[in-house]
């Protein structure tokens, strides 16, 4: 929580969201650094699976990088840690908020592309559970909507978004949050995730590697999906077009947040078994805490104390405008209309 | 150029202490990965040239054969790229290289030693008949999780070199059907690459390897050569186990016990239920 100007009450401010992402950075550069990652795992269980049907184009640069790193797994793997770390200081410095932001997304893009093969987009089995469209994206997506905008005179809305004061202002980010999550329903309803055995499945995989204690809960959550996929899928796939088209049609954006929230935490535990950060392998959190942060991002803030009083009795003005013949009659108190 | 490097030594005086160790640290991991770049690329180009003149290395290999459908036994169509130290091995179009069995119906010798794993390896497999107790036992999968079958297998197990341990199975084998895992067998591995398992069962018990399969760093299969017989993905699996399942899953107990793979017609009733 930040102040702004004169005022005194907290607000999720664009900065608030800076700080959270470079923590995000900060803790992907120390997953980096875990030893498993300076030899060949790197290349062979993190970077090639991405090529795993890709169309031949992207395959066959996901290979070629898998194989370069796979030359100098260690040197290369301590740049790559070097590089996030940095991001993620920089990002909790103020002075040097931008070029950090900068190197945030043009990293991430190129992580999406090579590390993580465009989030699986272009293979037809891209799943939202098991972290579709890519954390790397979102990490691009949450920079580009905090980047600091030129500062005009008129003082800030205070009950305004995180993300409107950057550059896309906060229809920019409302609007990114449709695409996600809309993206994200029409990902669910590919025939892939669609089978009876597509969810099990996936949290079947993600149970792979894990401590006892999260493959156990794995495995009861995926035996809860047995057979069950294709109505989860369409299911969900509702659901997120809801909570996707739901604040750019109505005024009340929160509930929608908060269902997204919701359910990027059942995705991140249940399907990415927490970016598979307890294996010992794991070399960022994955998209639950970054569509979290995004949400964040686009939660409006309340009104500072002493215009809240105000600004509701403004708004019943607003909303409506109380004719006199729907005071209240001394006699019986009832709000009866006098005519 | 001289007011832009005026405004530059303006900016940086401005800039507190913490903002230019960023910059620095920065500027320095910037050179350290134009470097590193080099670097790979010179090493990159040695390691190519030693490459031509050498030998794939490998690991052990298993085989996704469940999901690739169509019959096990189909006619041979190609050379086998691995193991040529063994002799009259027959290659299947699905790129299995079956290993030489005796010929003829098998002896009442074999067949009661054939009966008598299929039971050893079905009263061992009654505690793995849930796949949460094989993953707790410390089984992984090695095939792709999400596919029909799914072959998980217990590394520590495949090093102990035991053959045809049915106490000890180095790779469980498991049906995706629509109410959650089912057990549908085991896998065990010959004693060492290129090497077939004893014949117990005489042509019961044909032991199997796969020239086609691409496998990670960890020995899990990642995908399939492609035409021309390379890996886009891993590393193609020249020096493979040979390799044996037994299976006890009731329908296939019966008929199949130790069938290479099984086609989607077998598996089907398993997968929706009806077996």
């Amino acid at each position: 929580m930040t102040t702004n100007g004169d005022a005194r009450t907290p607000r999720l401010s664009a900065r608030v969201v800076q700080i959270g992402l470079g923590c995000l950075w900060l803790l992907d550069g120390l997953l980096q650094l875990q030893p498993k990652l300076f030899g060949p795992d790197f290349a062979n269980n993190v970077i090639l699976p991405s090529a795993q049907g890709q169309p031949g184009l992207l395959s066959g640069s996901v290979t070629h990088m898998a194989h370069l790193i796979s030359v100098q797994p260690a040197v290369v793997n301590a740049v790559f840690a070097s590089v996030q770390i940095l991001v993620g200081i920089g990002l909790l410095l103020r002075d040097t908020v931008k070029p950090a932001l900068a190197l945030s997304i043009g990293w991430a893009l190129g992580v999406w592309a090579f590390g993580e093969g465009f989030g699986m987009l272009f293979t037809g089995s891209a799943s939202p559970l098991t972290g579709a469209p890519g954390a790397a994206l979102l990490y691009a997506a949450v920079s580009l909507l905090v980047w600091p905008a030129a500062r005009t005179r008129a003082p800030p809305d205070r009950r305004a978004p995180a993300a409107a004061d950057g550059p896309l202002g906060a229809a920019g980010g409302r609007a990114v949050w449709a695409a996600l999550w809309v993206g994200m329903g029409l990902l669910w309803l590919l025939p892939a995730n669609r089978t009876p055995g597509s969810v099990a499945g996936a949290i079947q995989g993600a149970a792979s590697g894990e401590p006892g204690w999260l493959s156990h809960l794995e495995m009861a959550a995926s035996n809860l999906f047995a057979g069950r996929g294709s109505s989860t899928a369409v299911v969900t796939a509702a659901a997120s077009m809801v909570i996707g088209l739901g604040p750019l049609v109505t005024k009340r954006s929160w509930p929608y947040l908060v269902a997204g929230m919701a359910l990027a935490l059942d995705y991140w535990v249940f399907g990415q078994a927490f970016g598979q950060m307890f294996t010992g392998g794991g070399t960022d959190p994955s998209t639950g805490p970054l569509v979290i942060l995004l949400a964040v991002a686009l939660f409006p803030n309340a009104a500072p104390p002493g215009t809240l009083a105000a600004a509701r009795t403004a708004r019943t003005q607003e909303v409506l405008p109380l004719p006199v013949e729907w005071a209240p009659t001394p006699a019986s108190g009832t709000g009866v209309p006098v005519h | 150029m001289s007011s832009l490097r005026h405004r530059a030594q303006q900016r940086w005086a401005a800039t507190g202490l913490a903002a230019r160790v960023w910059w620095t640290a920065s500027a320095s991991v910037a050179m350290a990965a134009v470097i590193a770049l080099g670097a790979v690329t010179l090493t990159d180009g040695s390691a190519n040239a030693t490459a031509k003149s050498g030998a794939t290395s490998t690991m052990p290999a298993m085989g996704s054969t469940a999901t690739s459908g169509g019959s096990s036994m189909s006619p041979a169509m190609t050379s086998s790229s691995v193991c040529p130290n063994v002799k009259n091995t027959t290659v299947m179009s699905n790129g299995m290289v079956m290993a030489p069995v005796p010929s003829g119906p098998p002896t009442a010798a074999q067949q009661s030693a054939a009966d008598q794993l299929v039971a050893n390896v079905k009263s061992s497999l009654t505690k793995y008949a849930s796949l949460s107790a094989a993953t707790a036992a410390g089984y992984v999968p090695a095939t792709n999780p999400k596919g029909y079958t799914v072959h998980y297998a217990n590394w520590q197990t495949a090093k102990s070199g035991d053959v045809l341990d049915p106490t000890n199975p180095t790779f469980l084998v498991y049906a995706n059907t629509q109410q959650g895992p089912k057990l549908l067998g085991a896998m065990f591995l010959g004693p060492a690459p290129c090497v077939p398992g004893p014949d117990i069962g005489g042509s019961l018990t044909q032991w199997h390897a796969h020239d086609n399969l691409c496998l990670s760093s960890t020995h899990q299969v990642v995908g399939q050569t492609n035409s021309s017989g390379t890996c886009t993905t891993g590393t193609h699996n020249v020096d493979t186990y040979f390799m044996l399942h037994v299976w006890v899953e009731p329908s296939l107990a019966q008929t199949h016990q130790f069938q290479a793979d099984l086609t989607r017609s077998e598996l089907a009733p398993i997968i929706t239920g009806q077996a």
